[in-house]
């Protein structure tokens, strides 16, 4: 279950994995024109040595590589390996190009080598630049050892006739330069990936700010709404109730009316069910923290729990950490949350299946905008937390719903009682806990709701 | 001995069927006053066991009614129950077995019948107990 959420991740990793490779072919077309081109300054200036067919070979074999690219993105699973194999293709392109612009001797090729090391380091990972200056490195000196040993013939074009000693000084100074090249893209990489992301943080969180001013904005309007007129509902609602229960002690022989009077007692019960959500949505937290460790609190809700039905051939699987994580909370609104997305697991498993509550010590990861709301503020990168996930195998959520998920009177439910406010409730009373709640779910595979709670100790530092 | 409860609440028909169900266990006499003014002479004339007081009324608030009740020596030892509708059984703080905010009795509106007749109980107990 785990893997297929990190599938429906992966689903941006393989998006950003074919823009690389996309970008590859780009660059591989450049390069190819440019050793073309190259090929036909030679020729129009008549190098002697030169043969344009091995030179279009080349070209056609640059061509040959890009051309499959479109099947073979949609056809293979691991574009990883497309990435490395097309990075291991050009090194090997780029080696022949050497050998045939004249062998070791045209360590101005060496620039190409430099080209593809940079370009791996700054648009791949820095990882598979070191890989591309070690591969290019090693393609050096087997080229050298082949020219060295007269397995092949010594270059075409030009012939420096560099005797062998200073041929492998100047093959360990072109290793060296590779990887110092490989380091320098790498540090730039790291510059690079450092400023978009931060450009990146910085659009979340302006987007962020929009949802929380047009969410304040609801917020305020239900608010007002709400403390004017609830009072003015629930006087009515009593009066229904109360006089429901009179009316059924009058009329205990006649049972057909007993139960239409029951029918106006839930409906009855329905509406304050509806008006408690709405007053617990618009007044103010205040809040009662205490100290308590995090698995105390859930154990305390899963006792309640038993308390009533969860619904059949449901089975509840605790994945506790070993260490205790110390949170403040307020145990009533965390009681609140916890039931909430309890039942909503419930619900979505009509057949039954499990929930797994889980709980462990992490550090925080600022992961960017993924689903419902996420207050990125809430949390220092790096710093310590506490996590509670509650997991299904219900039915999941639309990828549609998903951002919608955190909205006031958002719902997918069809039943009258379901203000669509739940998780709103939720999400207010986590974020008055400085913590952050995520959803993430695969439709028709399951839902897992991720909260998050600064733990004591770190809070206290800040 | 049936306990005669006085119930301050300016929701005349809530009071209607307030009084009939808990008139129906045949424990209580329940006396209606819909004016918070008029219900504090009552208190005083009649000597009521216990008081159902609503917080939100146009003329004057429970808490006003609450405060000049304990404060006038002939009302003072009547136990009062608080009914409100601007808060939830989850809202009120649970102490000894009921729902109490400063020290008080709340019930939460709407209420069932049982649940006002278990705390009504509860308070009356209570009370003579103390005595």
């Amino acid at each position: 279950m785990q893997k297929k959420y990190g599938e429906a991740e992966g689903l941006e990793m393989r998006k950003d994995l074919e823009n690389k490779l996309f970008l590859m072919r780009k660059v591989r077309f450049i390069i190819g024109m440019c050793i073309s081109l190259w090929g036909l300054l030679f020729w129009f200036f008549k190098v002697a040595g030169f043969e344009p067919s091995m030179l279009f070979l080349l070209v056609l074999l640059e061509m040959f590589i890009n051309q499959p690219y479109r099947f073979i993105v949609n056809r293979i699973n691991n574009l990883n390996w497309v990435l490395l194999l097309h990075q291991v293709l050009d090194v090997i392109l780029i080696t022949l190009c050497m050998y045939y612009f004249g062998g070791t001797d045209a360590y101005f090729i060496i620039v190409v080598y430099s080209l593809i090391i940079i370009f791996a380091g700054v648009v791949v990972t820095i990882k598979s630049s070191f890989l591309i200056a070690g591969l290019c490195s090693l393609s050096y000196l087997i080229l050298f050892n082949l020219e060295f040993f007269r397995v092949i013939p010594k270059g075409h074009v030009f012939n420096f006739n560099l005797n062998p000693p200073l041929s492998i000084i100047m093959g360990v100074f072109i290793a060296i330069s590779l990887f110092l090249i490989a380091y320098v893209s790498s540090f730039l990489a790291k510059i690079i990936l450092k400023k978009s992301e931060e450009s990146r943080e910085a659009m979340n969180k302006l987007k962020f700010a929009e949802d929380a001013m047009v969410q304040a904005e609801k917020l305020a309007v239900v608010g007002q709404f709400a403390s004017g007129i609830i009072h003015e509902i629930k006087n009515p609602l009593g009066v229904i109730l109360s006089g429901v229960e009179y009316l059924e002690n009058e009329i205990a022989d006649k049972p057909d009316l007993k139960v239409s009077l029951e029918k106006i007692r839930q409906s009855a019960l329905n509406a304050n069910s509806i008006i408690k959500d709405v007053l617990n949505f618009s007044r103010p937290n205040e809040q009662k923290l205490e100290i308590i460790d995090l698995n105390t609190a859930l154990n305390d809700n899963l006792r309640l729990l038993k308390e009533v039905s969860v619904g059949p051939n449901i089975q509840v699987v605790k994945e506790f950490s070993r260490e205790p994580l110390v949170v403040r909370l307020n145990t009533n609104q965390f009681e609140q949350v916890f039931f909430n997305i309890f039942m909503n697991a419930c619900e979505a498993m009509a057949n039954g299946g499990k929930i797994t509550i889980r709980t462990y010590c992490s550090e925080y990861q600022q992961k960017g905008l993924k689903s419902g709301f996420r207050d990125s503020s809430c949390f220092i990168f790096g710093e310590k937390i506490g996590v509670l996930e509650i997991q299904d195998e219900g039915i999941g959520i639309s990828e549609e719903n998903l951002p919608r998920l955190f909205e006031p009177f958002f719902t997918t439910k069809q039943n009258k009682e379901n203000a669509g406010l739940g998780l709103a409730i939720c999400r207010r009373i986590i974020n008055a806990h400085k913590g952050e709640i995520e959803i993430k779910s695969v439709p028709k595979e399951g839902t897992i709701v991720i909260i998050r709670l600064p733990l004591f100790e770190e809070s206290r530092r800040r | 001995m049936k306990k005669k409860i006085l119930m301050i609440d300016d929701e005349e028909d809530f009071c209607y069927f307030t009084k009939k169900n808990l008139e129906k266990t045949r424990e209580f006499d329940v006396i209606i006053e819909t004016s918070p003014e008029k219900g504090i002479q009552v208190a005083i004339e009649q000597q009521p066991d216990l008081i159902l007081l609503d917080i939100i009324m146009p003329e004057l608030d429970g808490s006003e009614v609450a405060f000049r009740l304990v404060n006038d020596a002939r009302t003072k030892d009547i136990p009062i129950i608080f009914l409100t509708c601007l808060a939830d059984e989850k809202d009120l703080g649970r102490y000894d077995g009921l729902s109490m905010v400063g020290g008080r009795p709340f019930i939460a509106k709407p209420c069932q019948t049982p649940e006002l007749v278990r705390v009504i109980r509860e308070v009356l107990e209570r009370k003579q107990n103390q005595q």
